[in-house]
């Protein structure tokens, strides 16, 4: 049975809908990333989990529970907002053992739990300092130790590193890939930024103005990838439009078949375009334009008949105004 | 640099002429027999004065009175203003802006409008020349202070922490008691104070609805001043100071562990 399932949720403010039919399903134990741009609804999807959101149709299950009424108090979805929200007026032991506070424990096991936690995040010699005492990150593995110390169903994560800076990030990026694996916690978490996507969830949802336009393993996304949104949004593709014409795709640099009529893009990524000097003076060939180095690769942009190709190569030995042979090692047609 | 340094010396000159001077000058008039033109300073001194006001019957009673309506006057402003501050600040309704406008009318209009037209509400309600019915008439002229002091504070903290309260598993109560509450710490303490240093300092508006039955330090004040009985006048100006000092003292105190949230 599915840890989180979530149904054709709708929201709509003023006649504009902010998620459209959105349906999730998650196994215990897996993590989410909501990947998308700025204002596509992700943090709108993940308050409506929460429940800090009302929706206007819609189911969302925790394990075989309808919680789709059920109040954020006693949803077991616990979020982590961006600036963490740690209250100012408690010790970093008092904000860890609110939740469990709430759950009326007695003060025997709420000190043993929160002891344990703060092992776990290693800032038990923290225990009577006040947020503001904290650095960033500190604070952030105290605002995770605080959601997860009431052992909820879900753990809602909304762009948690965007205030971090990067050599922060990747500590901190094990640190909740680490702890969400030791608890067994099933984790959505808000990004714009696929990179963490790609490296901390083992699931991907691209949400794309309210809706989600693709869900899979993160394995998957671009081997499944079937949305020229999704395509746009990725901005790792050359996408180059073309006719249909007798089941093949005619497009500026060659024909190729289609098994649906309705395909018309063809689509590579970047790095998966090879290039060696043009010999042969009566070949069609591309010409360098633009170059530059990008520190572990170089961006090369080429103009081949009319259509602007982007490739990221190893190589730097290429200048503009060479001219090339390209060769497209893998591609879709979508 | 030196024109730093007069506006600096000027500063300081403008506070003294309009905080301390008086100040200094009420303290001398408690004790004047005689101070007459020409003389800097009082030619003569005696306690008569003081001794007659702590021997009255009047100044216990008029300070007792005093702090009821303050106290009354603060609690209901700051009561009302917690809930105006919040849904000014974290809502989004129809006539919002309108309402703020109007939050701040007792501060445009001409009190004498505000109180005349409410008296007639107050007869109605049978609160006429009661306690309850000035303290209700002072909230009026205190509510434009606190709830701004309410509604920066709520714009301040913003809503995720009360959030994070209930996504914990805290309830409306326990979220308000333990995270809301102790974060507007400060903005209650201020809006206590305001109130009861506002409403203290109220006599118009206490003459007509308190219908000379409500006596409070002010007014017994004023009545010495328009008689030109300035010893009189000094020693009750000093007991409405002493209160007011008091009053912020007290409640500072008491949050005093909390002032940096």
């Amino acid at each position: 049975m599915s840890e989180v399932k979530i149904i054709n949720l709708t929201k709509s403010i003023e006649g504009k809908y902010i998620l459209s039919n959105v349906s999730i399903e998650l196994e215990e134990g897996e993590f989410l990333s909501l990947l998308g741009p700025s204002g596509c609804g992700k943090t709108t999807l993940l308050n409506a989990i929460a429940g800090i959101v009302a929706i206007d149709s819609g189911e969302i299950f925790f394990g075989n529970i309808d919680v789709t009424n059920t109040p954020t108090n006693k949803r077991k979805a616990t979020i982590v907002f961006q600036d963490y929200a740690l209250f100012p007026h408690m010790t970093v032991y008092d904000n860890i053992a609110f939740g469990l506070k709430m759950k009326k424990l007695s003060k025997e096991i709420i000190k043993k739990e929160v002891m344990e936690l703060l092992e776990v995040i290693e800032l038990s010699d923290k225990i009577n300092n006040y947020p503001k005492e904290l650095s960033g990150g500190q604070k952030q593995r105290v605002a995770i130790a605080r959601a997860i110390a009431i052992k909820p169903m879900v753990l809602l994560l909304d762009e948690p590193f965007s205030g971090l800076d990067n050599s922060l990030k990747n500590t901190m990026h094990k640190f909740i890939m680490n702890i969400t694996k030791k608890y067994s916690i099933t984790t959505i978490m808000v990004t714009h930024d696929k990179n963490e996507a790609f490296k901390m969830s083992n699931k991907i949802a691209i949400m794309l103005n309210g809706e989600i336009k693709q869900i899979d393993y993160s394995k998957d996304i671009y081997k499944n990838i079937s949305d020229i949104k999704v395509v746009e949004f990725l901005e790792e593709f050359n996408i180059i439009k073309g006719k249909i014409i007798n089941n093949n795709l005619v497009t500026q640099i060659g024909s190729f078949e289609i098994k649906e009529k309705q395909n018309k893009y063809l689509v590579f990524k970047y790095d998966q375009v090879h290039i060696k000097y043009s010999k042969d003076k009566n070949e069609m060939v591309a010409e360098i334009i633009e170059k530059y180095y990008m520190g572990n690769y170089t961006t090369y942009i080429l103009m081949y008949n009319m259509e602007r190709i982007q490739i990221n190569i190893a190589d730097d030995k290429f200048d503009v105004g060479d001219k090339v042979n390209i060769e497209i090692k893998d591609y879709k047609i979508i | 640099m030196k024109k730093d340094k007069i506006i600096t010396k000027f500063i300081i000159s403008l506070f003294f002429m309009i905080c301390i001077l008086p100040l200094i000058i009420i303290s001398l008039f408690m004790f004047v027999d005689k101070w007459v033109y020409p003389n800097i300073f009082p030619s003569t001194y005696t306690l008569k004065y003081l001794l007659s006001v702590i021997q009255s019957k009047e100044l216990p009673k008029a300070m007792i009175t005093s702090i009821i309506v303050a106290v009354m006057s603060a609690v209901i402003s700051v009561i009302i203003s917690y809930p105006t501050g919040k849904a000014l600040a974290h809502y989004n309704f129809k006539g919002k802006h309108v309402i703020s406008i109007l939050i701040l009318i007792p501060l445009i209009v001409s009190p004498l409008v505000l109180v005349s037209s409410s008296h007639i509400n107050l007869i109605k309600y049978n609160l006429h020349s009661t306690l309850l019915g000035v303290s209700l008439i002072h909230t009026i002229f205190i509510l434009p202070y606190t709830i701004r002091i309410f509604n920066d504070r709520f714009e301040e903290i913003g809503v995720e922490y009360e959030l994070q309260g209930y996504t914990l598993g805290g309830n409306v109560i326990s979220t308000f008691f333990l995270v809301t509450l102790p974060l507007l710490r400060v903005s209650v303490m201020l809006s206590f104070s305001l109130g009861v240093i506002i409403s203290l300092g109220q006599y118009l508006t206490t003459l007509i609805i308190g219908g000379g039955r409500v006596m409070t330090i002010s007014i017994i004040l004023v009545p010495y001043i328009q008689y030109s009985e300035y010893q009189l006048a000094s020693i009750y100006s000093f007991i409405l100071i002493a209160l007011t000092i008091i009053s912020y003292t007290l409640i500072a105190k008491l949050y005093k562990n909390h002032l940096e949230f």
